[in-house]
């Protein structure tokens, strides 16, 4: 009987021929130009972000560690309260780094679903809801005002300043100096005051409310949880300046916005 | 069977190959430049190549399977009378093929890593691809210009072969090269890891993690590997030992013991983002040991019984190193900004600072031992004078250094990460030390009772103060040893009871909790368990100190009496296979009642094909306590009078248990995470690690399959273990001697048998009946055949440098890291926060935060 071995090795080799031609070929079909699909990590390459998710975990693990050290015993309580405490403050800042670098994601995500969802993009900071348009409108027509009273403002504080250049006798730049000085404190009034004017939408801005799934703070207005994604369902935690979840709805622009204020 | 060409397919593949690395080399080093498709042509490009490995490896095989005698390789290291298995194993029994199975196993390890790294770490991947199809092809390159396996004979092709060295056809020599090669092509991968981090400037602890698994690997193969070489050497070398420091063993142990170095010091980095230059430094050493004892093996430029025959390989090694060194050094001083520490060291009594410790030793004896093994090379080209450094020199030295890395191993479990109490530590190490005092005071009032003095008689090596304080620690190394021993054990088992308790506050039993605390920290867990078999591994190496041992010649119904046994030589048999002639002589073993207790049965097999090399097959009996270990070294065939050398080892098998315990240990430290495996990509998660599964798997079938060796040996074994010296004093004598006659690897005249070696023993022994002093005869002989012909080279002038100058750079070093130590805590915890830091914590919700973090504390304990 022939023995089989020299035959294993012969069709060895000709499968690993083979295996490299296979491979061959698709090395070039993607290298230049063909169907191979390319599966890559979807993963945002955020070089500091990584490092930044990394010092994270590794905190997380050292705040593990030292707990465990302390419950073992190999650790007093002093030692544990101040190492402890330096850990949770290093990892709260890496947190809140995180969430700072996340936010333009989570707007660009939320407006994605809401697009998916509602069949149309929707920009949370651009389009608004028609029911809230009013509310826009009043908003930007506030707005408006206030500008406008900063504009004349402004106005005469250049024309004071003018006024200044052109008088002679030091009584007359007495008297514009004190006008310039009125007129600045009328513009920073106006400014504190639009500062400290209320949002007049149906939602106030202002302030946050849990969500009822993982009670997470989130601001009044959002519509998702930045956490665990829940969605606010109650039309009174629906937000005047984020994007509905409605489909459909034609929503004012920034541009009717504007056009608004110049009417007026 | 048919006709096919395989010098010419075989070298064809060895092209196609070096193309194809070539090209997988360019397409990944196309791809770093954010162009996806090329590095999934460079992909498929790894796995072309792996292919056409495997193509020229089934061609050589298919060419001994078929006594291809054309080829030169094959004519050389097989016959038609080797049995298939044996035929397989031949592969690897030359130079030339066992490069082609290093280029196998790394084309192995290759794939294997491509198919895990997938999705993941992809701006590492381009680098990490490009430096394994360099290292490919290199090995090509060797393979085609230094030593062909395909290359044919001058002349026509010879009716038979050589056939393999009767050395080589045995079992353990069939697994220990296979693992010894896993594990030193196995720290290419990681290696590949650090070469792309250091080019990418991707510093952080990226590459730590991602080269863990890896690492971890290649350290458990090398492990394995060392093992069953000391089994290999302990069970069928017939000298008695499992450890004669011979330069390729040490070419061995250097990479395990700096790779041990880097386990230990990347978990710092991995959490605390120290000892980055350090770890990047520890990953590329490692892997340069590696290449420099593959170049040790080959280039013949230290004698060895090991090394393959001397050839011109040696150059091409030489340049890769120096292209690498250069290469590396200048990588890391262009990252060095971004190589700098985000934390210091809060305390120098925190586990951290005692890993440093711990990379301290182990790096010293590295250096040590590196040092040593070179210094006939060292010597040679300083100051033209041979030396030999023999086994003797370095179970002195290395007594302390052990000791003193046994004490740290117990040391830093103990301690706490980041900062340990010193009131807390105190209590910590309560028990540990009084099961250290406990046994130190056992082994003192009971040890000679039971056949283990705590104190022992040794020789020094040297006549100089030098050669008396290590004679006095080597006297008291088994009292200390034992001591140290216990008090590790225990603090390991602290450990596991202190964590167990924690566990069980929170309801659980002590089983479930035990479970539970070894199942959520694998690599903690597993450690100590790796630590526990260096423990039992000690035990062992301490028994050495006990041997007996006794040399006898009797006629068949004569005894032999050793320690507590007694031994009745019965009668001599023969018997014969195709291929050998085996001499087996019977002895049955009676206990100090004269029971019989077994039967034991040492040989002489003499092969057809090399009848002037018998080998020796020893015959052990073990047990916990100890191995009778005996060899036949000659019988006559007219008076049946055999010559016997018989051996009581006490406590060896420790050493195989505790090496069990330590594979074990460190498979459970690198078996995955559940979170490991549910982390993001689950599905790519599953094909990881299944890739990871089967490169172990499929290493370990091939490593118990297939059988054969990787090391050839020229020396006669009709030298070692026949010769018969009954005085102590004589044998100490003969064991410094080492024998000139030229054709044997200068075995000390203790051991080989050859007539040069056996008149040199008579007139040295007439001399020393005159009454000369040993150190005169040492003398003497050293003057007249040179320092070469000396196993222990002398503690004066040059020579004293090869242990002066590793001391004193431990001794430095040692000090140097205090110091640095000092300086590296006073930075604190954490680093300040900057600007942009404290911007983004202004007015940020406090209570938020922290009950966030708790939430993550709490799901980072879950998967715990």
């Amino acid at each position: 009987m022939t023995d089989p071995l020299p035959w294993l090795f012969a069709v060895g080799a000709c499968a690993a021929l083979g295996g490299a031609l296979v491979a061959l070929w698709a090395s070039f079909r993607a290298a230049f130009g063909g169907a191979v699909p390319i599966e890559l990590s979807s993963d945002v390459d955020h070089d500091a972000r990584v490092r930044l998710l990394e010092e994270k975990e590794s905190l997380l693990k050292n705040l593990a560690d030292l707990r465990f050290d302390h419950e073992a015993g190999k650790i007093s309580d002093a030692d544990f309260e101040r190492l402890d405490g330096k850990l949770r403050e290093r990892t709260k800042t890496v947190l809140r780094l995180l969430d700072a670098d996340v936010e333009p994601f989570r707007a660009e995500a939320e407006r994605l679903i809401a697009g998916r969802l509602g069949g149309a993009p929707r920009d949370p900071f651009r389009e608004v809801a028609p029911e809230k348009r009013e509310s826009a409108s009043a908003k930007s027509s506030e707005e408006s005002t206030t500008k406008k009273e900063k504009k004349s403002v402004r106005e005469a504080m250049l024309a004071q300043e003018r006024s200044s250049e052109e008088s002679t006798t030091k009584k007359e730049k007495k008297e514009v100096r004190e006008a310039v000085l009125a007129a600045q404190d009328d513009l920073a009034a106006a400014s504190k005051r639009d500062a400290e004017a209320p949002a007049k939408t149906d939602v106030p801005k202002t302030g946050t409310k849990a969500c009822p799934s993982c009670a997470t703070s989130n601001d009044v207005d959002a519509v998702f949880c930045k956490k665990c994604g829940h969605r606010f369902e109650s039309a009174s935690e629906a937000s005047a300046s984020s994007n509905a979840g409605d489909a459909g709805e034609a929503t004012a622009s920034e541009g009717e916005a504007k056009g608004a204020e110049e009417e007026r | 069977m048919p006709a096919i060409d395989i010098p010419f397919f075989g070298n064809l593949a060895l092209c196609l190959i070096l193309v194809s690395a070539a090209y997988t080399f360019a397409m990944a080093l196309g791809a770093q430049r954010g162009r996806p498709h090329l590095l999934v042509a460079a992909r498929y490009g790894t796995y072309a190549t792996a292919a056409l490995v495997v193509l020229a490896v089934c061609l050589l095989a298919y060419a001994f399977q078929t006594h291809d005698f054309r080829i030169r390789y094959v004519a050389r290291y097989s016959d038609r009378s080797m049995t298939w298995g044996y035929l397989v194993t031949a592969l690897w029994g030359g130079q030339d093929g066992s490069l082609l199975w290093w280029t196998f196993l790394l084309a192995g390890y290759t794939t294997a890593c491509t198919r895990w790294l997938r999705g993941r770490f992809l701006e590492l991947q381009p680098i990490v691809l490009a430096t394994l199809a360099s290292i490919l092809g290199f090995f090509v390159v060797l393979m085609l210009f230094a030593a062909n396996p395909f290359a044919t004979t001058v002349a026509a092709a010879p009716p038979d072969g050589e056939g393999l060295n009767p050395l080589l056809q045995n079992y353990w020599m069939a697994i220990h090269p296979p693992a010894l090669y896993l594990g030193f092509v196995g720290w290419a991968v990681p290696f590949a890891f650090v070469m792309a981090a250091l080019v990418t400037g991707r510093l952080h602890d990226e590459w730590i993690r991602a080269a863990r698994l890896w690492a971890m690997i290649a350290w458990v193969w090398l492990s394995i590997g060392l093992l069953l070489g000391c089994l290999w050497s302990y069970e069928e070398l017939g000298w008695g030992g499992y450890w004669a420091w011979d330069p390729v063993e040490n070419a061995s142990f250097h990479p395990w013991l700096v790779g041990t170095a880097y386990l230990h010091s990347a978990i710092v980095q991995e959490r605390y983002g120290m000892l980055k230059v350090w770890n990047v430094f520890l990953m590329c050493l490692t892997f340069l040991l590696t290449i420099f004892g593959t170049m040790l093996t080959r280039a013949g430029l230290i004698s060895s019984v090991h090394a393959f025959a001397r050839s011109d390989i040696g150059i091409y090694f030489v340049g890769y190193l120096a292209v690498m060194i250069v290469l590396l050094v200048a990588l890391t001083i262009f990252r060095l900004p971004k190589l700098r520490a985000d934390h210091r060291i809060d305390s120098l009594l925190s586990r951290e600072f005692l890993f440093l410790l711990n990379n301290w030793m182990l790096l010293g004896i590295m250096i040590f031992v590196l040092v040593s093994t070179t210094w006939p090379l060292i010597s040679e080209w300083l100051r033209g004078q041979e030396v030999t450094v023999g086994p003797g020199f370095y179970n002195q030295w290395m007594v302390p250094f052990g000791l003193i890395l046994l004490f740290l191993t117990g040391l830093g479990p103990l301690v706490a990460w980041r900062k340990a109490t010193a009131s807390n530590l105190g209590r910590a190490l309560i028990a540990p030390l009084g099961a250290a005092a406990l046994m130190f005071t056992l082994h003192l009032a009971l040890g000679a009772a039971a056949g283990f003095p705590a104190v022992v008689e040794t020789d020094e090596i040297y006549d100089t103060l030098t050669g008396r304080i290590l004679g006095s620690i080597q006297a008291v190394a088994p009292l200390f040893s034992s001591t140290i021993c216990a008090f590790v054990l225990v603090g390991i088992g602290q450990e596991f009871w202190r964590g167990t308790k924690v566990r069980m506050k929170k309801g659980e039993g002590p089983f479930t909790a035990l479970a539970q605390l070894v199942s959520r920290a694998r690599r903690r867990y597993g450690g100590y368990l790796v630590h526990v078999g260096i423990v039992f591994m000690y035990v062992g190496f301490t028994g050495a100190a006990y041997d007996v041992e006794k040399e006898a010649a009797v006629r068949p119904g004569g005894t032999v009496e050793i320690a507590d046994y007694t031994l009745r030589y019965d009668r001599p048999r023969m018997e014969s296979d195709p291929n050998k002639r085996m001499i087996f002589t019977d002895l049955t073993v009676l206990d100090e009642d004269g029971d019989e207790i077994g039967r034991v049965a040492p040989a002489k097999f003499i092969y057809r094909t090399m009848p002037d090399m018998p080998t020796t097959e020893v015959s052990i009996r073990s047990n916990v306590r100890e191995d009778l270990y005996v060899i036949m070294s000659t019988v006559d065939s007219q008076s049946r009078r055999a010559t016997f050398r018989v051996v009581v080892r006490p406590l060896v098998s420790w050493i195989w248990f505790g090496g069990l315990i330590l594979v074990l240990g460190s498979v459970i430290a690198m078996w995955p995470q559940a979170r490991d495996v549910m982390d993001r990509q689950i599905a790519l998660a599953k094909r990881r690690r299944g890739g990871a599964a089967a490169t172990m798997l499929l290493a370990l079938a091939g490593a118990l399959s297939l059988g054969g060796s990787a090391q050839a040996q020229d020396s006669s074994s009709l030298h070692a273990g026949t010769v018969v010296i009954e005085d102590p004093e004589e044998r100490r004598l003969f064991g410094r001697l080492l024998c000139q006659c030229g054709s044997c690897q200068r075995l000390p005249l203790d051991s080989c048998g050859c007539d040069w070696a056996e008149q040199r023993r008579a007139e040295l022994r007439a001399r020393m009946s005159a009454g000369e002093p040993p150190d005169d005869l040492i003398a003497a002989f050293r003057g007249q055949y040179g320092p070469a012909a000396i196993s222990i080279p002398s503690d004066e002038g040059f020579d004293r440098a090869m242990w002066a100058i590793p001391v004193a750079l431990v001794v430095v070093l040692g000090g140097g890291l205090f110091v640095m130590g000092r300086r590296w805590r006073a930075k604190g915890v954490v680093a300040a926060p900057t600007a942009s830091e404290k911007k983004a914590a202004a007015g940020a919700d406090e209570a938020d935060y922290d009950a966030r973090l708790d939430e993550e504390l709490r799901r980072l304990e879950g998967d715990r």
